[in-house]
């Protein structure tokens, strides 16, 4: 699979991504850089050890790579979880939320798996 | 040597990004965190010519990157560049008040981050040149107004240094003038203060009080030009005799208009009105010129007091010396001298002063 249709099977816009970061090689490079990445593992565990401050810097962190990668459901549901943890300790049960990033997470992380 | 980048954020693939958009013409320098941000920043203060810095950071985020450079005074020098993901007015104004230059937002664009980077360094390179050339500047017109004020206080002392010796001359020419000058400074500094003091419509600065009081030595200058027969005459001079006395005013304004162009124009001109206006009377009944009321300088006034004062309690040649008080009541009656009412208004307040000048000086 090229990087392209690795977008196409993500449902994201390739194009968009190409006109900002110009290269082809490039965004396969920080695709790559962002499967191989252990932030997703950080947020999960500090979201697990109730460490909201490190968990909303993860999520602001998923959330800013989602957008420079073009990564627009993964960013969305980042910016969610993010913003829900900007003030500490949720109010509400964020499970959902956090489940629905690591559903998006998982669908990014096989589409790169798959490009050569 | 290239110019350095220094960019800071926590995310390795964001710094990965920027540095491969701006590593073709600069280099770059990266950062985890606000703490590491601020080592490099020191150690490489003078080479990095713009910080790309990210907020949301472990250990020490953005903002107390930007307080730190701020209370260092870094923020004027190097421009700042702030990434964000989000349009937070309130963190852009946050920002701004810091005096950070702009922002890079998220996503990057590759030719966006590069122009925005370049537009901001060169103005940066531009604005520190121009306020090195503005120090400089600065600097050199320090140096010349000190010149200046030196060169000014010099011609002060050169000015004072002609009347002096002018003064000295009179002094040597007419025998019994020797402590004359002293005094008739003396008194016309008391009285050119309460002029000063009561009447501001004169305009006198303490400045021009310095000057009059100096050119006073002056008054009697045109002396040096009377015979000996006349001027060390013992008794009364003949009509003729009088009137060769008194050409003394003339002939003093006379050399000092020659002296013209070595001193200041200020001396000259308060030299030149009291060695010719000194015998003018406020009636307009004096000499050399007849001049009444106001027409008479003020300097001439002052000095024209100071020298009947000194006449009368002095002895000379053709008279004893008059009592302090006879002499205040003579000159306050007019029976010597004629002068203004504000004249008479300040010697009347004065008198105190004048008293004990004359004892002083005796």
């Amino acid at each position: 699979m090229t990087v392209q249709e690795c977008y196409e099977a993500l449902g994201e816009d390739f194009n968009d991504v190409l006109s900002r970061l110009m290269k082809p090689e490039l965004v396969k490079r920080f695709l790559l850089k962002f499967e191989k990445g252990t932030e997703f593992d950080e947020l999960e565990k500090a979201l697990a050890e109730k460490r909201y401050e490190d968990a909303f810097r993860y999520a602001h962190n998923m959330k800013g790579v989602g957008l420079n990668l073009g990564l627009s459901k993964f960013q969305k549901s980042s910016d969610v979880l993010c913003e829900s943890l900007r003030h500490g300790e949720p109010a509400v049960d964020i499970e959902p939320l956090i489940e629905d990033v690591r559903q998006n997470y998982r669908k990014v992380v096989e589409a790169i798996g798959e490009v050569e | 040597m290239q110019r350095k980048v220094l960019i800071v954020d926590d995310m390795e693939i964001n710094r990965e990004i920027l540095t491969e958009i701006l590593q073709d013409e600069y280099s770059i320098i990266t950062a985890e965190n606000g703490r590491q941000a601020l080592d490099v920043l020191s150690e490489f203060r003078e080479e990095i010519k713009i910080v790309l810095l990210d907020l949301v950071m472990p250990e020490m985020d953005g903002f107390a990157v930007l307080q730190t450079m701020q209370e260092r005074a870094m923020l004027g020098l190097i421009p700042v560049l702030v990434i964000t993901g989000e349009d937070s007015v309130e963190t852009e104004r946050r920002c701004f008040d810091y005096g950070v230059s702009d922002f890079i937002k998220k996503p990057f664009d590759f030719a966006l981050v590069q122009r925005r980077v370049r537009n901001v360094v060169e103005l940066f390179l531009h604005k520190n040149e121009l306020e090195h050339l503005v120090d400089v500047q600065t600097d050199k017109l320090k140096a010349q107004n000190k010149l200046l004020q030196e060169q000014k206080e010099k011609l002060e002392q050169n000015n004072e240094k002609i009347i002096e010796v002018l003064g000295t001359v009179v002094e040597y020419r007419n025998l019994e003038s020797g402590m004359h000058i002293q005094r008739v400074k003396s008194f016309t500094k008391i009285m050119a203060e309460y002029i000063k003091r009561e009447y501001p419509e004169y305009g006198l600065t303490n400045h021009q009080v310095d000057v009059i009081v100096s050119a006073s030595a002056l008054h009697d200058v045109g002396k040096i030009c009377i015979p000996d027969s006349v001027l060390l005459k013992p008794g009364r001079l003949t009509a003729e005799e009088f009137e060769c006395m008194k050409s003394h005013t003339t002939k003093g304004s006379e050399i000092i208009d020659d002296i013209d162009d070595a001193w200041d124009e200020e001396y000259m001109r308060a030299s030149y009105e009291i060695a010719r206006h000194h015998h003018e009377r406020y009636g307009g009944k004096g000499y050399p010129d007849g001049l009444a009321g106001e027409d008479i300088p003020i300097s001439a006034q002052i000095v024209s007091i100071a020298d009947v004062y000194d006449a009368l309690v002095t002895e000379r040649v053709y008279k004893k010396a008059f009592s302090k008080e006879e002499t205040f009541r003579m000159i306050m009656a007019g029976e010597c001298g004629e002068f203004s009412p504000k004249l008479l208004h300040c010697f009347e307040i004065a008198r105190p002063e004048f008293e004990e000048m004359a004892d002083k000086l005796k």
